[in-house]
């Protein structure tokens, strides 16, 4: 028995085969209209990073305008906690890396970083670094390489890389290397595509890429493409729509795109959408989010497509916004 | 049920009752109630099972209801108040970070007894069992009470319900690390028999699950750094003969147990599972590691029969004794160990593979040839 297929996904007829831009633009633009939904109602703790998906989607597809960028640089500044300088998810909630990211990242691409106390962030983050050079996502401790990224990410989007120990920032990322050439979220944790994408732009970052076994993790990541064309996280496990980002734009810093059968994978993409509300799901015929899409869109724009801005594989925001902050994170040829 | 503030009061209430007086709680649920009837009681809770569910009609006004409250109190003295909010809140959605950190602050000012909140957050884990926000609380109150008072075998107990019921559940195998490093090693003499055990069977009853791979991956590993009491029996299990060899090298008989015993039964009656080939791919890159990484001289290099093939280390035996402190490549390849893998690994390839298999084996094959440089 083929029993890897038993976890494939099989797209029928009924899927879209097209990019359905326009749904994807009033899907967007209408999320969270309607607070009466269950799940919106339960989610203000990440509405930040809420913002973020669907700024940077808008902006992808050259919609930026659709949302109302004072009301959303104010609630930013509401969100800044005035004592420890960080971000919190929404208004009333704890600040933490993961929001604070994702608020410079909105500001960033407002060009509207002034708004906020800048410095703030800078000694926030600076904050959350430990003695081994990990970082912890608030002052309550866990540490994650998502947080090593997120922690450079946002100084680099700030100039501010002087305020924190690279070099023990980078051992203790090294530290969380696979045999396979992966990285998991702490030293000794399972190689997870997601959190490779965080290590790898990281090391792209800090112009450290020198450290990985590159061969070896482009093979384990496009190995992640299956049989749909979608790529999964981890070993025998479906495929996900937002894989395709965090795989791709991994071997993208890799300069190992051209492992990946574009066209298997534009097809599976395409088929995530929903073509009467609009918006992409994890899979075929799931219920769609604006998470799912930013990193949809992003994932056919790093193949490409012409439709959409050109994204930055290390950002993930629009390659324009970076070249104008002119960074200029590592990119292996 | 006109769901004013009094009737949210009364819910949320009556939840807190029986979480803090059923002291064997153990299941929360939220119910889809499509079409169902909302003048009765929202509760459902079966005291023989010790299980509690909510109808989803009105959790997510409890949960509105509940975080007003919560931001509205979280400065004042009342916390018994405050919690019965975070309860609510927190069995609704666990992800919420900002509740868990004010559960923090009342733990850190000794409000909060810790073994009702391991009992809380093990509630929460049985309705969310991928909540990275509930493994974390945990950790929290063990770095608390210290890590020596941790019951290891209620962790036990919890990891093995929670990862029965969620496959590949990362934060949960992340937490049995944790657990391993922290309790384990440190305060039991058997842990590592005991998981190394627990992780065979389990990767033979759940193939296709990588996650439990990676943890038997973990606990070969740490041979590297502590001495294994039945090294001699797994020695004789693949060798026919007592091992005698040093902690530096009892790694290597695991990884030939697992060659020879552990993946040939694996491959043979689950055929098609990627989870089996990439724990073949650990099992030989560590080998392989390993026999690079020999550099001292070391008497005590285990001279074995194998499988009745010569002695396998002679080679390395050999290099040492010439005073070769570190073995090149080269070197290495003139092993016996080196050369049994290879011939082991093409006689494998050679076998008759069908399927997803045929698949597979072409891109190990491959991988052994480019990243390992091992051509079979």
């Amino acid at each position: 028995m083929a029993t890897s297929m038993v976890n494939e996904v099989k797209g029928d007829d009924s899927v879209p085969k097209e990019l359905l831009l326009e749904k994807h633009v009033s899907f967007l633009r209408e999320y969270g209209q309607n607070e009466d939904n269950f799940e919106y109602g339960i989610t203000d703790y990440l509405r930040m990073s809420g913002v973020y998906w669907g700024l940077t989607a808008l902006d992808l597809m050259g919609k930026l305008k659709e949302l109302p960028e004072n009301e959303i640089v104010e609630f930013v500044q509401k969100c800044q906690d005035p004592e420890s300088g960080g971000i919190s998810g929404c208004i009333n909630h704890d600040p933490h890396l993961l929001h604070t990211v994702s608020a410079i990242q909105v500001l960033c691409i407002y060009d509207r970083l002034d708004a906020i106390n800048v410095e703030g962030v800078i000694k926030y983050v600076k904050s959350l670094q430990k003695d081994d050079g990990s970082f912890t996502g608030d002052k309550w401790g866990e540490v994650d390489t998502r947080f090593s990224f997120c922690a450079v990410l946002t100084l680099s989007l700030l100039k501010r890389m002087d305020a924190i120990d690279v070099d023990k920032a980078v051992e203790f990322v090294e530290s969380c290397m696979n045999f396979d050439g992966g990285f998991g979220s702490r030293p000794l944790s399972e190689s997870h595509a997601g959190l490779i994408y965080c290590c790898v732009g990281f090391l792209s970052i800090t112009q450290r890429l020198d450290i990985i076994k590159r061969d070896t993790l482009a093979w384990w990541l496009c190995e992640r493409q299956l049989p749909s064309g979608g790529l999964n996280g981890r070993p025998e496990k479906l495929p996900d729509v937002c894989y395709s980002w965090w795989v791709l734009s991994s071997l993208s810093m890799l300069g190992r795109l051209h492992w990946i059968d574009f066209a298997a994978l534009e097809k599976f993409i395409v088929s995530c959408q929903d073509s009467e509300t609009g918006g992409f799901s994890d899979r075929p015929g799931d219920i769609t989010d604006p998470y799912h899409t930013l990193f949809g869109l992003a994932a056919l724009s790093l193949m490409g497509n012409g439709a959409l801005k050109r994204v930055n594989p290390t950002y993930c925001m629009p390659q324009e916004v970076i070249d104008k902050l002119e960074l200029k994170p590592q990119i292996l040829n | 049920m006109d769901c004013d503030n009094e009737m949210l009061e009364k819910i949320l209430k009556k939840v807190n009752g029986v979480v803090k007086e059923d002291n064997e709680i153990r299941e929360f649920t939220l119910i889809p109630s499509v079409g169902k009837d909302r003048n009765v009681s929202p509760i459902n809770y079966v005291w023989e099972e010790h299980a509690l569910g909510l109808e989803t009609w009105c959790a997510g006004l409890l949960f509105g209801y509940a975080q007003k409250q919560i931001f509205k109190w979280r400065c004042r003295k009342d916390h018994d108040t405050l919690n019965d909010y975070l309860v609510i809140a927190l069995l609704i959605n666990p992800e919420v970070r900002t509740f868990w950190n004010i559960k923090r602050e009342l733990l850190d000012g000794n409000l909060l007894d810790c073994s009702t909140e391991l009992r809380f957050s093990r509630l929460v884990l049985s309705w969310k069992p991928k909540s990275y926000e509930a493994y974390s609380y945990r950790i929290a109150i063990f770095k608390k009470i210290g890590h020596a008072k941790m019951d290891f075998r209620e962790e036990s107990d919890l990891l093995d319900s929670v990862t029965r019921n969620t496959p590949n559940n990362y934060h949960a195998w992340n937490h049995r690390i944790w657990c391993f490093e922290n309790y384990m090693l440190v305060y039991e003499t058997d842990a590592l028999s005991r998981e190394l055990r627990f992780s065979e069977d389990w990767i033979k009853t759940h193939v296709s699950e990588h996650t439990g791979f990676h943890y038997r991956q973990h606990v070969i590993d740490s041979l590297k750094g502590h001495k294994l009491k039945e090294i001699d029996e797994y020695s004789k299990l693949v060798l026919n003969c007592d091992s005698g060899c040093t902690a530096q090298h009892q790694i290597l008989y695991l990884l030939i147990y697992e060659l020879h015993k552990v993946l040939p039964d694996l491959h043979h009656h689950f055929p098609g599972h990627e989870s089996i080939w990439y724990h073949r791919k650990y099992v030989v890159h560590t080998m392989h590691a390993h026999l690079c990484q020999i550099h001292s001289v070391d008497r005590d290099i285990p001279q074995f029969e194998f499988n009745g093939a010569a002695k396998l280390l002679d080679g390395v035996a050999r290099s040492c004794r010439n005073g070769v402190r570190c073995l090149k490549e080269e070197q290495m390849q003139s092993t016996n160990l080196y050369k049994r893998l290879v011939l082991n690994e093409r006689e494998f390839l050679d076998g008759d593979f069908k399927d997803e298999d045929v698949r597979l084996s072409r891109n190990y094959r491959m991988w052994l040839r480019c990243i390992v440089g091992i051509i079979v």
